[in-house]
């Protein structure tokens, strides 16, 4: 009779084994030990030896099977059994539902949010002209020594693209014009472009012929345009005589000579040009007085195309060597720069003022892509961890690293492909939504945008997701395989959710995403308490029933010398019924746009000598009283007297200004100079308000009286005693009862317009709301999964611990106080964090407080209901472990 | 001659060898294999032997021994006719080859 010790493992080896290889096997080891071969070891050792030969037997089994199975080992067969393995893992993705719905919708919001923002990125930032010679067309910037872009003018121009070497140079201008075609007058956006402009973009006429080198040889011998596809599908109604037909702009008659096909709308990006026209006919146009030859007047921007083989470095070279030329030629206290940059579809300043909100936005979603990433990742590890001792049982039966390797792949490539397509519709969705909240035209123009999904994008994306998941299923095959088997079957059931290890990691990867939603949250909380602030806060006028109404004026207002127009426009407002007081401005109050002018002011010289510069606005006498200024001293200057050649000018300043020059004194009488035109006297102080943004730090700011000066373009503010969205129109018709030529480029409300400006704000507020949302979800769901692999792994000593007396209250305030502290550490950091962020978001939103305790308190809060939400459950089913069961098990 | 491979490996034909001229017990076999260098283990050994008694080449059995006042039980196994036929087709095989390859080095010389 065989020892019972070395019989032990004979149920354990496969029954047709137990006669062939087990039992003669045993049969030698005791021969050898009777014998005194080896030693008889003790009952451990023989047990020890019992479990070495089944283990060695279940391998034999094994191998057999596997010869029995499988096909020799090459190229071919491998990618077969991946299939197998794709399918597998699909299969069992199918029955574990709820597994691969968190994984997959966690992969899909991260990738869908991020290829969102890439879109959106796209399309605003990055997106290139619409036109065939898009890679090589740049566009040059006059750079100034402060770093202002500006313009050029014509003979500046002509010199440049005279010396520039490997670049090919046309200039461009807007305007509005006046079309009139049959009895019908309408305003529209014309862009005057050099001869080589249609050439140097590559377009080619869908109609007729585009403007070239012939169009622009002499001043006013070219009264041609060409029109963009979509005036004359819709103005023109696709009229096949289009071409040869004649046209008024601002009156002059013009021969339409061609078609330009669309989505091209112009190289300014500010605005969609409608038609466009030789820079030739700028002083119909563009009527200023001047010729083409004024070398002070910059009015124009460049555009260039650059020649084969040469580079934007190259090009900038060849520019600044002539613009040393000009500075030399023509020495100025402001030496011209010029710099090129590849043509996007918005121009820098327009791509400036909306980056910075996407790129903040960009970097919400990165957050989301790291909580998401670690979400899926402490899934994986759970599951590898889950599946530890049937991975080890499967070693120590023979399957290889390759096979197990294959086997986490196939899965996670099947996850990260449905997470891919799953999270390009997610982009999809996020995109019509972001296209919503598109900034207006205040911020970007009026330039329009097709739906920027691309797919290109989503591609890669999925792309992507299939590397993320090859790098997660091979870190997991790898920790799969690399414990010993014998190691991991030694375990206790307990034990086998993983160790204290990989419980480190699990952890940390929570703590990331609780800091990634804290920092979020954070920042959507700041931003929304801000926008609430920056709402209700006054820019120091009542904006309600305020109209602005912006003009274009006929010709005969523009002509010099022709001063009674602007006063019959501002008498017949004020005639209507319903309007309270009204008048013109040049700057539109919280609008970017910025005037300063230079000023000597007695007693406060500039330590170099020059002008000091101070904000202004031109605007008539009636200006304070349409907007509701009060004076505090003094009062607005006699619009009748106002200009006349015998009397010296008038302004008003503000308070702000009155403190810092004169303190206490009275500045009312004061004669102070103003740089370009004279002297002029103070005749009033008017109260402080808002100029730019609503918020802003008071600043100096001139009222010049516009009836000195006549600015050739103006808008109209208007204080209404009724509903201003109402008289809106009736505005329009009033200004078109004056001058039948005169056409209201836009009039809209005060409020209207200011609530436009906070948009790219109120895209940062929703983007970091429903960013932040999100990681809440996935940090509950990855809170959960922590929580309860926890306790799954202590049911053994939790069942101890009940039976040693421990209550449910204790177990479950013991599970809960590990899930709190773990969101603690994350909430720290992430609050930390979100402060650090707060700082710089300060910069985009006048009004928020970075430091605003109730916010920091209401984000612990939310944190702190997650944290219960998920942890509950699990904490639940701990308190209510039967300690019989669980020493059982 | 036949150019095919005779369905005998060089372990088995080591085995059939051993036991072509008298019967073996298991644990002597295992310790003519080690000293040519195959160290398998104890049931890789046996798992070989039942697939030589399954294919009729060898039979084997378990005899009882006295030994040291203790009984042993040892599998003993002996060869079958169909064993020393494959044997014989085996060696045979080789020495063609040998002979072959001897012969057509003598008429390159």
């Amino acid at each position: 009779m065989p020892d019972r010790w070395l019989r032990a493992c004979r149920p354990f080896v496969p029954r047709d084994l137990r006669p062939t290889a087990f039992d003669p096997a045993v049969a030698d080891l005791e021969r050898d030990w009777i014998t005194g071969r080896a030693r008889r070891p003790s009952p451990p050792g023989r047990l020890m030896a019992s479990v070495s030969l089944a283990v060695e037997c279940r391998r034999l089994g094994a191998r057999r099977q596997l010869a029995a199975l499988t096909v020799p080992l090459n190229r071919e067969s491998l990618l077969m059994s991946f299939a197998t393995d794709l399918r597998r893992a699909a299969r069992q993705l199918w029955h574990q539902p709820v597994f691969a719905l968190v994984s997959i919708l966690t992969l899909a919001l991260g990738i869908g949010a991020n290829v969102a923002v890439f879109s959106y990125f796209d399309a605003f930032i990055l997106a290139r002209l619409p036109v065939p010679n898009a890679d090589r067309v740049v566009r040059i910037y006059s750079v100034t020594p402060n770093g202002q872009t500006g313009i050029m003018s014509y003979p500046n121009f002509a010199d440049v693209r005279r010396d520039a070497s490997g670049l090919d140079l046309a200039a461009d201008a807007s305007t509005s014009v006046l079309l009139t075609d049959a009895d019908t007058t309408e305003n529209r956006t014309a862009e005057l472009v050099t001869g080589e402009y249609f050439r140097i973009l590559g377009l080619q006429a869908l109609r007729g012929r585009l403007l070239g080198p012939g169009d622009d040889t002499a001043e006013l011998q070219s009264p041609v345009a060409v029109i963009a596809e979509s005036l004359w599908r819709a103005r023109f109604a696709s009229d096949p005589a289009i071409v040869g037909r004649v046209v008024r702009l601002n009156g002059q008659p013009f021969t339409i000579v061609g078609v330009v096909p669309a989505p091209y709308r112009g190289a300014l990006g500010s605005s969609m040009s409608d038609l466009w026209a030789p820079i030739a006919m700028q002083q119909v146009l563009r009527p200023r007085g001047l010729t083409l030859n004024a070398r002070g007047w910059g009015w124009l921007t460049m555009v260039g195309a650059l020649a084969p083989g040469t580079t934007v470095a190259r090009a900038d070279a060849s520019l600044a060597l002539a613009a040393a030329d000009l500075n030399r030629r023509f020495p100025s206290k402001q030496p011209i720069a010029f710099s090129a940059r590849p043509a996007t579809l918005l121009p820098d300043g327009q791509r400036s003022a909306i980056a910075p909100y996407l790129q903040i936005v960009a970097g919400f979603t990165g957050l989301i892509l790291l909580a998401a990433a670690a979400n899926l990742a402490g899934v994986m590890q759970t599951r590898v961890l889950a599946r530890r001792r049937e991975t080890a049982i499967r070693q120590s039966l023979g399957a290889g690293r390759w096979r197990l390797a294959s086997e986490w792949i196939a899965e996670c490539l099947v996850l990260s492909a449905a997470g891919g397509v799953a999270g390009a519709l997610v982009a999809r969705l996020v995109v019509v939504g972001m296209m919503r909240l598109k900034p207006p035209a205040q911020v970007i123009g009026n330039v329009s945008f097709a739906a920027p999904f691309d797919w290109r994008v989503a591609i890669f994306a999925m792309a992507a997701a299939l590397v993320a998941g090859l790098c997660f299923g091979i870190g997991s095959a790898w920790r799969a395989s690399i414990a010993p088997p014998v190691d991991v079957l030694k375990e206790e059931v307990g034990a086998m959710a993983g160790g204290r290890r990989g419980a480190r990691w699990r952890r940390a990867g929570v703590a990331i995403q609780v800091a990634a939603s804290a920092v979020l949250l954070l920042a959507a909380a700041l931003l929304t308490t801000g926008l609430i602030r920056a709402e209700t806060l006054t820019p120091g006028f009542e904006t309600s029933r305020l109209a602005l109404v912006n003009f274009r004026l006929p010709p005969s207002a523009l002509k010099s010398g022709d001063t009674a127009f602007t006063p019959r426009l501002v008498a017949a407002m004020r005639a209507l019924p319903g309007v309270a007081a009204a008048d013109v401005t040049r700057s539109v109050p919280l609008e970017p746009s910025q005037d300063v002018e230079g000023f000597n002011i007695p007693g406060h010289p500039e330590p170099d000598g020059t002008a000091t510069a101070i904000d202004d606005a031109m605007v008539g006498a009636g200006y304070f009283e349409a907007l509701g200024l009060r004076f505090v001293r003094g009062g607005a200057w006699d619009p009748a007297v106002e200009g006349r050649r015998d009397k010296a000018g008038s302004i008003v300043i503000n308070e702000t200004m009155a403190r810092r020059y004169w303190g206490e004194r009275d500045p009312v009488g004061t004669v102070i100079t103003f740089a370009s035109n004279g002297p002029v006297t103070i005749v009033g102080v008017v109260r402080d308000s808002a100029y730019y943004e609503v918020g802003e730090a008071p600043i100096p700011f001139v009222y010049i009286p516009s009836e000195s000066l006549r600015p050739n373009a103006y808008s109209l503010v208007v204080r209404t005693s009724v509903d201003v969205n109402g008289m809106l129109p009736t505005l329009s018709r009033a200004a078109n009862q004056v001058d039948p030529a005169i056409v209201a480029a836009s009039a809209t409300s005060f409020d209207e317009m200011r609530s436009a400006y906070l948009s790219p704000q109120r895209l940062l507020v929703a983007g970091a709301a429903v960013f932040g949302l999100l990681a809440l979800v996935l940090t509950a769901v990855g809170l959960y999964g922590v929580v309860a692999s926890a306790v799954a792994q202590r049911t053994r000593e939790i069942g101890v611990r009940m039976a040693l007396g421990a209550r449910k209250a204790q177990v479950l305030g013991g599970v809960l106080r590990d899930a709190f502290m773990l969101v603690a550490v994350g909430t720290v950091f992430g609050l930390a964090g979100g402060y650090a962020m707060a700082g710089s978001l300060r910069a985009w939103l006048a009004g928020m407080d970075p430091l605003d305790l109730r916010v920091y308190a209401l984000i612990v809060v939310l944190l702190a209901i997650a944290t219960l939400a998920s942890a509950w459950v699990p904490a639940r089913r701990a308190a209510s472990v039967d300690p019989v069961k669980a020493l059982r098990a | 001659m036949s150019n095919v491979l005779p369905p005998v490996t060089h372990l088995q034909v080591l085995v059939l060898e051993a036991v072509s001229e008298d019967e073996q017990t298991g644990r002597d076999l295992r310790d003519h294999l080690a000293s040519h260098g195959i160290r398998n283990s104890a049931p890789a050994f046996y798992q070989m032997m039942a697939r030589l008694e399954e294919t009729g080449v060898v039979e084997g059995w378990y005899e009882q021994k006295l030994v040291g006042g203790q009984n042993v039980k040892e599998r003993r196994y002996r060869i079958t006719r169909r064993g020393r036929q494959a044997l014989t087709e085996t060696r045979n095989f080789y020495l063609g080859r040998s002979f072959m390859a001897a012969a057509k080095k003598s008429s390159h010389a």
